[in-house]
C-alpha cells in the first residue's frame, strides 16, 4: 500500500508539474489534496462494513493508475489551452483537485480497512509503520531504479499488476486473475494518446525521461524546441537568438579568454568559438538535456563547435561545479538559465551565488545574467523581482552596468565596466566577427544612455536582496506570476505581512487551547493535528532549503522521503508498547520544538539534511503511536490518521503558498515551534491530571 | 435617477454604471459624465528610432518621441506589452506630461515625430487628440501604432491630424480574433479603409505565431484583401513571435516561416513587404521598378539612402511614403 501510494504519489507529482510547468507552489497544492483526500477517505473507511471491501479496494486502485496518468495529460486540452499557455492558478487547483479524487480517496478508505483486517493490538500503529516502510521503498525503488527509465505510463502499468496481484492474495479468489488483461489492454491501446495528449497543437519529435523531470522535443518547421517539465528551454537552430546572447555580452569584456556558459542552447558555442578564446566550459545539470541537444545539431559549425578542444560540455550542477574550483580562472561567466520561478533556478540568482561566482572570476571578470526583457515599461512586480536580483549582484560585486530594458542584461564585475555604445562598437569591429543576424548598430540601441538610466532608476528603488534561505525573488517571480494571471487570491496572500500572522496564530492558538484544556480526546487530536501541520511544513521548509543549497530535489526527492518514512516506522516501532504514552508523547512535542529551531544548524552539510528528515520522521512516527495509545478506543486509529493528513493538508498547503516564500524557512521553523508549544503546553495539562 | 454612459470610441462599446470603469481601463463613469483616467499621465516616455515602431517609409533615420499610457482594448494572450496594457492607470508609475510639454519635450530631444504606441493609442484618445493639434502646430509630426479597434467617427476626427499610422493585422480570421485576443476582426478592416480613404500613411504588421495565425492560406487571403482594399503600395512587416505574457511556452516563430510568409505576400503583388526582427534583406528598401537598393538597414540603423524628392535616384520612380 506504501509502495503504491509513494510511487503514485511521486509519479502524479511530477505529471502535474510538467502539466503546469510549475514550481514549488504547485507541489504544495498537490500535496495538500493528496492528503486532503487521503483524510477523508480513511475517515470514511471506518464506515464502511462491505464485505471484501478490502480486496476491492486494491482492484479499483488498479485500476486507476492508468487512467490518472491520462487524465492529468488532458487537462491542458480540456482546458482548451493554447499549446505553451499558462494555466491560471484558479485552474491549477481546480484540476489537480479533480484529478486527484478518486484514487487518493480510495487510497485513503484503505488504511482503516487494512487495520481491521490485520486486527490485533495497536493495529493502527502497526499498519501505519508497515506503510511507511512501503514507502520507503517506493522511494528508494523509483530514485534508483524506475526515475530516468521509466516513464510514467509504464510505472502505473506496473502498479496496477502489483495492485492486482496483492488483491489475489488478500482474496484468495483466483478469478481476481482475470481482471490483470484490462491494465493490460488500456496500455497498449491508450499509450500513443498518453504522449500526444499534452502538446495537442504541436508536433512532438521526442519525448524522454530524466531525473529531473519529463524533457520533451517539439518541432515547428525545422526548427526544434527543448522542454524540460513543460518550460521550454531554448530552441535550435535559431541563430538570430544564438547571435544575441553571445555577442552583445562578449563585448563588454576587453579579452575575453576563459569563459564558463551555465544552461542554454549549445547553438551558443559556435559564437562564442569566433572570438580568440582559450576555453569554453559549458554547463547543463540535466545528462538527458545534453543528450537530446547533441542529438538535435544539425549545422556543421556547431557539431564542429562540441568537439573543438577548446570547448569543454559539463555535465554538472553548476553550483557544485563552482564551488569545487575555488580559484578565479575565469574572465566571463554568462548565465543563461531561465527566470527564477522556482527554488532550484532560485539558487543561480543568489547573493550566496554571486559570492560563489566571484571567487572563481578573474579580478576583471565579468559575470552577466538576464532578466525579462520589457518594452517601453518596467511593471511594479517585474520592477520588484528583477530589482532584488540587480540589488543583490549590487550586494556583491563593486560595479553592476545594465542594457536598455529590450534587452534584459546585467553585467557585474569588481572592476569598472565600459558600457559606452561607441567603444564597444569599436570593438565588435575591429574583431571582425561575421555574423548573419547581429550587427554593429545595435550596440547604440542596446546600452542608449537615456533607456540605461531608465533601467537603472527604475531596479535602483529596490533594496531587498535574494539569499538561499529567504528566497526573495523567487517570491516576486510568483507573484509576477500572481499579476499575468490575475489571480487575487493570490496577490492578496503575498501581501500579508509578518505580525499578522503571530496575532491570527497566536489568537487562534489560545482560542484552541481554552476548547481542549484538559479534554484526552480533544487534546490528543489537537495534538496530532499540529504533528501533521508541522510534519509537513517542516517537510517542506527542509526540501526547500535543501533544494536552495544544493539543488537536486527532484532526483533526490525519492530518497528524501524514503528517509523520512523509514525514520517514520522505527518511530512506531519503538514506541509501540510504550507503557506510559502521553509522557513520551509530551516528551516527543518538546524534542520537536528544539529540534525546529536548532535545525538551521543541519543545514551546513549535505548529510545532516538525511539526519535531519530521518529524526523529524522518527518523532512523528513516534507521536501518532503514542496518540493512538493515549486513545482509549480502539478505533480511533482511523480518526486520528484522518486528522494527522488534515493538518498535513494545511501544513503542505499554508507555508508553500504563504511562509516560506513571504518570511522565508528559518522563520516558517520558528513558527511550527511556536505552533508545538501550545501542543505541548496542553499535553502537559493531561499529565497533570493523571497525576 | 440612472447615471449609466456608453463610450462609443471602440468597438467595445462599454455601458458603465455609476462608479464602473471601463474595459480599456482607462475611462470610467462618475455621476454620468464619462472621465479619462489617463489625460496628460503617460506611463512610458522613450526616444526611439522611427523604424522601431516600425515605421519604413516614413522620415526614416529620423527619431520618435514615443509615449504610451496604461490600458488596452483588447486583452491579447501574446502581449509584449502586457505590463502596461493589461494594467490599471491607478496601479502604474506615471509622468506627469501635459500635451504642450509632449510637444515641447520632443523638440528638446530633436525628434521630427511623436508616436503614440506601447500600449493601445485609443485608450488616450483625448491626450492623443490634443497633443496631435498642438504637435502639427509647431511642425512635428504625428504617428501611432494601434490595433485598429476604434469607431469610425473618432477615427476620422483624429486623421485630420495624424500624420502616419501602424495598424497591427493580427491574424485574418474571427477566430484568431475572438479567441486569442477577445476582440473582432471586421472593425480592424474597416479601420483600415478609413484610413486610407483619410489619406493617413499607412504600414501593417503582423506577428506571425506558430500554430495560432502561420497559415499561408489565410496570409494569402489577407494579402489578398489588402491588396484589393487598401492598395500594392502599403508596407507590410512581418515578425517573428517570441515567448511571451500568457504564451511563455511557445516555440518561437521558425524563420522559414516568416521568409515564406514574405513570398507568399510578394506573390500576391505586395511591393513592399519587410521581416522585422530579423537581419536579412527583407529589411531594406527596394525599387520596384529598377530593383536598385533605395534605403539600406541594419537593424533600427539607415545605411544610406537614395530616394530624393520622393523618387528613386536612379529611374526616378515615384516611391509612396512621407520623406520629408
Amino acid at each position: 500500500m506504501g509502495f503504491t501510494s509513494m510511487l503514485l504519489q511521486i509519479t502524479v507529482l511530477r505529471l502535474l508539474l510538467s502539466t503546469f510547468s510549475g514550481n514549488e507552489l504547485d507541489i504544495g497544492i498537490t500535496l495538500s489534496f493528496w492528503l486532503i483526500y487521503v483524510g477523508l477517505g480513511s475517515y470514511i473507511g471506518k464506515k464502511i462494513k462491505l464485505k471484501h471491501a478490502f480486496t476491492l479496494s486494491f482492484i479499483l486502485i488498479a485500476l486507476l493508475a492508468q487512467p490518472i496518468v491520462i487524465a492529468i495529460k488532458a487537462i491542458r486540452p480540456v482546458l482548451s489551452l493554447e499549446p505553451g499557455e499558462i494555466v491560471s492558478l484558479t485552474s491549477t487547483i481546480l484540476s489537480t483537485a479533480i484529478s486527484l479524487f478518486p484514487i487518493t480517496f480510495i487510497i485513503g478508505l484503505q488504511f482503516p480497512l487494512a487495520v481491521s483486517y490485520s486486527g490485533g493490538s495497536n493495529a493502527a500503529g502497526r499498519v501505519y509503520g508497515l506503510e511507511a516502510l512501503g514507502a520507503f521503498i517506493g522511494g528508494v525503488f523509483f530514485t534508483f531504479v524506475i526515475s530516468s527509465r521509466v516513464g510514467a505510463f509504464e510505472l502505473c502499468l506496473l502498479l496496477a499488476l502489483i495492485n492486482i496481484l496483492i488483491a489475489l492474495y488478500v482474496s484468495k479468489k483466483k478469478i481476481i486473475t482475470l481482471i490483470l488483461i484490462i491494465p493490460l489492454f488500456f496500455h497498449f491501446g491508450f499509450h500513443k494518446i498518453a504522449t500526444v495528449l499534452p502538446w495537442h497543437g504541436l508536433e512532438i519529435s521526442e519525448t524522454t525521461e530524466s531525473r529531473y523531470g519529463e524533457i520533451a522535443v517539439i518541432k515547428v518547421r525545422d526548427q526544434s524546441s527543448v522542454y524540460a517539465n513543460g518550460h521550454l528551454i531554448f530552441t535550435y537552430p535559431d541563430s538570430q537568438s544564438e547571435e544575441m546572447s553571445t555577442h552583445l555580452l562578449i563585448a563588454i569584456h576587453p579579452s575575453p579568454l576563459k569563459i564558463l556558459v551555465i544552461g542554454g542552447s549549445p547553438g551558443t558555442l559556435k559564437e562564442f568559438l569566433k572570438y580568440p578564446v582559450e576555453k569554453i566550459d559549458f554547463i547543463e545539470l540535466d545528462p538527458k538535456i545534453v543528450e537530446v541537444s547533441l542529438k538535435l545539431l544539425g549545422i556543421r559549425e556547431d557539431k564542429e563547435a562540441v568537439k573543438d578542444p577548446r570547448v569543454n560540455i559539463i555535465v554538472k550542477d553548476g553550483r557544485r561545479f563552482i564551488k569545487g574550483l575555488n580559484k578565479p580562472m575565469y574572465d566571463l561567466i554568462v548565465l543563461t538559465l531561465p527566470q527564477p520561478s522556482t527554488a532550484s533556478i532560485n539558487r543561480f540568482y543568489t547573493t550566496d551565488f554571486f559570492n560563489e561566482a566571484k571567487g572563481v572570476l578573474k579580478q576583471d571578470g565579468i559575470l552577466v545574467i538576464s532578466i525579462p526583457q520589457s518594452t517601453g515599461y518596467i511593471g511594479k512586480r517585474m520592477q520588484t523581482a528583477s530589482g532584488s536580483i540587480y540589488n543583490s549582484l549590487k550586494y556583491v560585486f563593486r560595479y553592476v552596468e545594465v542594457t536598455a530594458q529590450e534587452y534584459g542584461d546585467l553585467f557585474a564585475s569588481d572592476s569598472v565596466i565600459n558600457t559606452d555604445p561607441e567603444i564597444l562598437e569599436n570593438r565588435f569591429i575591429k574583431r571582425a566577427i561575421k555574423t548573419k543576424h547581429f550587427n554593429q548598430y545595435i550596440f547604440r540601441d542596446a546600452f542608449s544612455p537615456l533607456n540605461v538610466d531608465y533601467v537603472k532608476k527604475r531596479l535602483g528603488g529596490i533594496k531587498l536582496i535574494n539569499t538561499d534561505i529567504r528566497p526573495s525573488a523567487y517570491l516576486y517571480n510568483l507573484m509576477l506570476w500572481a499579476e499575468i494571471h490575475g489571480g487575487k487570491i493570490l496577490h492578496y496572500l503575498l501581501e500579508i505581512k509578518g505580525w499578522n500572522v503571530i496575532l491570527f496564530s497566536g489568537i487562534l492558538l489560545v482560542f484552541i487551547s481554552f476548547i481542549v484544556f484538559r479534554k484526552k480526546k480533544r487534546v490528543i487530536y489537537f495534538s496530532i493535528f499540529t504533528t501533521g501541520f508541522s510534519g509537513m511544513s517542516f517537510v517542506l521548509a527542509v526540501i526547500l532549503a535543501y533544494q536552495s543549497i544544493y539543488g537536486y530535489v527532484y532526483e533526490m526527492i525519492g530518497i528524501l522521503s524514503a528517509t523520512f518514512m523509514i525514520g517514520l516506522w522505527i518511530g512506531t516501532i519503538i514506541t509501540r508498547n510504550a507503557k506510559m504514552p502521553l509522557r513520551i508523547l509530551f516528551s516527543l512535542e518538546v524534542m520537536t520544538i528544539l529540534l525546529a529551531i536548532i535545525s538551521p544548524l543541519f543545514f551546513k552539510a549535505e548529510l545532516l539534511f538525511y539526519v535531519l528528515v530521518f529524526i523529524s520522521g522518527a518523532i512523528i512516527g513516534g507521536q501518532f503511536s503514542t496518540a493512538n495509545l493515549s486513545m482509549d478506543e480502539p478505533e480511533a486509529g482511523g480518526k486520528i490518521y484522518a486528522m494527522d493528513l488534515v493538518g498535513s493538508f494545511m501544513g503542505a498547503l499554508i507555508p508553500s503558498l504563504v511562509i516560506i516564500p513571504l518570511f522565508g524557512v528559518t522563520n516558517a521553523l520558528l513558527l511550527i515551534a511556536f505552533i508545538k508549544t501550545f501542543s505541548a503546553a496542553m499535553i502537559l495539562s493531561l499529565i497533570q491530571i493523571q497525576r | 435617477m440612472i447615471k449609466r454612459v456608453q463610450c462609443e470610441l471602440c468597438p467595445n462599446e462599454c455601458v458603465l454604471e455609476n462608479g464602473q470603469h471601463s474595459r480599456c481601463r482607462a475611462r470610467m463613469n462618475k455621476d454620468g459624465t464619462l472621465y479619462s483616467l489617463v489625460y496628460g499621465k503617460p506611463c512610458a516616455v522613450h526616444v526611439d528610432p522611427i523604424e522601431k515602431k516600425p515605421f519604413f517609409h516614413f522620415l526614416p533615420g529620423t527619431t520618435a518621441f514615443s509615449i504610451a499610457t496604461a490600458g488596452c482594448v483588447l486583452s491579447c494572450k501574446f502581449c509584449q506589452n502586457w505590463q502596461i496594457s493589461q494594467a490599471k492607470p491607478e496601479e502604474t508609475d506615471n509622468y506627469d506630461l501635459p500635451p504642450d510639454k509632449v510637444v515641447s519635450q520632443a523638440i528638446a530631444y530633436k525628434c521630427r515625430s511623436v508616436t503614440y504606441t506601447y500600449t493601445e493609442p485609443t485608450v488616450f484618445y483625448e491626450y492623443m487628440y490634443d497633443t496631435a493639434v498642438i504637435a502639427k502646430k509647431q511642425g512635428i509630426k504625428n504617428t501611432m501604432h494601434s490595433c485598429g479597434y476604434i469607431k469610425e467617427k473618432p477615427l476620422r476626427k483624429l486623421s485630420r491630424y495624424m500624420d502616419a499610422a501602424d495598424i497591427d493585422l493580427k491574424a485574418f480570421t474571427e477566430d484568431f480574433y475572438s479567441k486569442i485576443c477577445s476582440g473582432s476582426l471586421k472593425p480592424v478592416l474597416n479601420s483600415l479603409v478609413v484610413l486610407k480613404e483619410e489619406g493617413v500613411w499607412l504600414e501593417i504588421t503582423n506577428l506571425v505565431i506558430p500554430t495560432l495565425n502561420d497559415d499561408m492560406k489565410n496570409i494569402k487571403e489577407m494579402c489578398k484583401w489588402i491588396l484589393k482594399n487598401l492598395s500594392s503600395d502599403v508596407p507590410i512587416h512581418f515578425s517573428r513571435f517570441f515567448p511571451q505574457y500568457k504564451l511563455t511556452n511557445l516555440p518561437p516563430t521558425p524563420l522559414e516561416t516568416l521568409i515564406e510568409a514574405r513570398k507568399t505576400a510578394m506573390d500576391v503583388g505586395l511591393k513592399f513587404v519587410y521581416i522585422g526582427n530579423i537581419r536579412q534583406e527583407g529589411e531594406s528598401t527596394f525599387c520596384p521598378k529598377c530593383k536598385r537598393l533605395l534605403i539600406e538597414r541594419i537593424g533600427y540603423f539607415v545605411k544610406q539612402n537614395n530616394i530624393s524628392n520622393g523618387k528613386c535616384r536612379f529611374c526616378s520612380t515615384s516611391i509612396p511614403g512621407v520623406w520629408s
